[in-house]
């Protein structure tokens, strides 16, 4: 199962974190540092698979931005180092080349794609065109 | 400078740029921020304190800023101390005691807190500063590390390759919310809500419990906004039972406040908190109670009041 995914850049301010495990509002800062120290630290040649505490890190950059996620032990590691990357294509695809900046004047609509892709800690769609229907159907509501 | 014991004047935010290293000036790294072979004319000298103009204009939004280079912390003065927003400092990786340079600086850094902070060499060298002692140091104080002229350059086959150098500065400068802030207008449409939240954070740092109606037109800036959130109460006030009152109050407190990441869950939090409250109503109270806390969700983060006015299907059905 996954437990959280997180959005960080170099400088560790997080841009974007979701739970999928309660966690207390207030450990939530303390938790995404100490997760983000164990990421960044690591050589760029290093393994993203990270052992924490009681469960697993799988984390990705790309160019400035980290996305880290926090699975248990019973998921698939391989799977979730995908997902990471489909997530970010997708992002790609809407934005036509997203950046930092997308996501943070955009956070919602981050919210939307990935609340497509994982439901309940669980990864709900992968197909790219399904994943952003129905974005792109509130998008057109928008325009009128 | 005569403005400065006036309050109303509100300087400019600012980029705090310095060097730790003597053969290093800060000005070289203005002008190449700027893209420019020659300085412009400064904005301002204070003593050995110069302020330069800058204006980032991107997709999102424009904002004026200043990049202002003070040499040493001694010559730190309370103009620039008030108008940081982002720190770059430039420190001699080819010493071993390189960073030590940079320690009087931290504590002050850590005061003011700015939003932007970056540590900049030339590149990490194996025989003074190494790549890992840097990034240590930047994890330690939140730094983000660039190398003007890396050794190892980033892979060209990368789909989302790494910027690096100036480019990189210039890139984290773009990634934060000015104070002086103005966004495009075809962007702030949408579903509105996270722009709202962003753009309220600066535009009105009074919560809106505080802000009261009196103030509507003491400044143009944030009319709108205020007039909203009157109405808004006013019309609340009217409607709602004293509980869900204070939840909305805190609703539109969330959606006023600071826009970070702890704010906008702790919104979700509360949406979720109301929906559960309802839950246990009957069917027909319930509905009128979801209907309130909608109208007043959205008058909260700035809707239109137009908008929702004939929207009303408790009092009739």
């Amino acid at each position: 199962m996954i437990k959280f995914l997180l959005m960080v850049n170099k400088q560790g301010q997080t841009r974007l974190s979701r739970h999928y495990e309660q966690v207390d509002i207030g450990k939530r800062a303390a938790l995404e540092s100490d997760v983000v120290k164990a990421c960044l630290f690591r050589m760029k040649d290093e393994c993203s698979f990270v052992e924490y505490k009681d469960y697993k890190l799988v984390y990705r950059q790309y160019a400035a931005l980290f996305i880290v996620v926090g699975i248990t032990d019973s998921e698939n590691e391989l799977s979730i180092y995908e997902l990471v990357h489909n997530f970010i294509e997708v992002l790609d695809k809407y934005f036509s080349r997203v950046s930092e900046l997308d996501i943070m004047f955009n956070l919602d609509k981050v919210h939307i794609i990935l609340d497509e892709m994982i439901q309940n800690g669980h990864i709900v769609e992968t197909n790219k065109n399904r994943i952003l229907a129905p974005l792109l159907a509130l998008d057109k509501m928008a325009e009128g | 400078m005569s403005d400065q014991n006036d309050e109303g004047e509100t300087a400019l935010p600012c980029v705090l740029i310095t060097s730790c290293d003597p053969g290093f000036k800060e000005e070289e790294l203005v002008m190449q921020i700027l893209g420019a072979s020659a300085l412009p004319e400064p904005t301002k000298t204070e003593d050995v304190v110069v302020w330069y103009p800058w204006t980032i204009n991107n997709k999102y939004y424009t904002a004026n800023i200043s990049l202002c280079v003070v040499p040493s912390p001694f010559s730190m003065n309370s103009a620039v101390a008030q108008s940081t927003q982002a720190f770059i400092v430039y420190f001699d990786s080819k010493t071993k005691d390189g960073l030590t340079a940079v320690t009087p600086w931290v504590a002050l850094v850590e005061e003011l807190a700015p939003e932007v902070l970056i540590l900049v060499c030339d590149h990490v060298c194996e025989n003074g500063v190494s790549r890992q002692e840097a990034q240590q140091w930047c994890l330690a104080h939140a730094f983000e590390l660039v190398e003007l002229n890396p050794e190892e350059l980033p892979d060209e086959d990368d789909d989302f390759p790494e910027s690096t150098g100036v480019k990189r500065i210039i890139q984290a400068l773009n990634a934060n919310v000015w104070s002086s802030v103005e966004m495009k207008d075809e962007h702030n449409q949408g579903f509105g809500l996270m722009s709202s939240l962003v753009a309220s954070r600066h535009n009105n740092p009074r919560s809106v419990a505080e802000t009261q109606c009196q103030s509507n037109s003491a400044d143009e800036n944030t009319e709108g906004q205020k007039t909203g959130s009157c109405q808004n109460s006013a019309e609340v006030d009217s409607v709602v039972d004293p509980m869900t009152d204070m939840d909305i109050q805190e609703l539109a407190n969330l959606t006023a406040g600071d826009a970070d990441v702890d704010n906008f869950e702790r919104l979700f939090t509360k949406l979720k908190e109301m929906k559960d409250k309802a839950s246990s109503m009957p069917h027909e109270q319930r509905k009128v109670h979801a209907e309130k806390v909608a109208k007043a969700f959205w008058m909260a983060i700035g809707g239109d009041q137009d908008e929702i006015d004939g929207l009303s299907s408790g009092e009739e059905s």
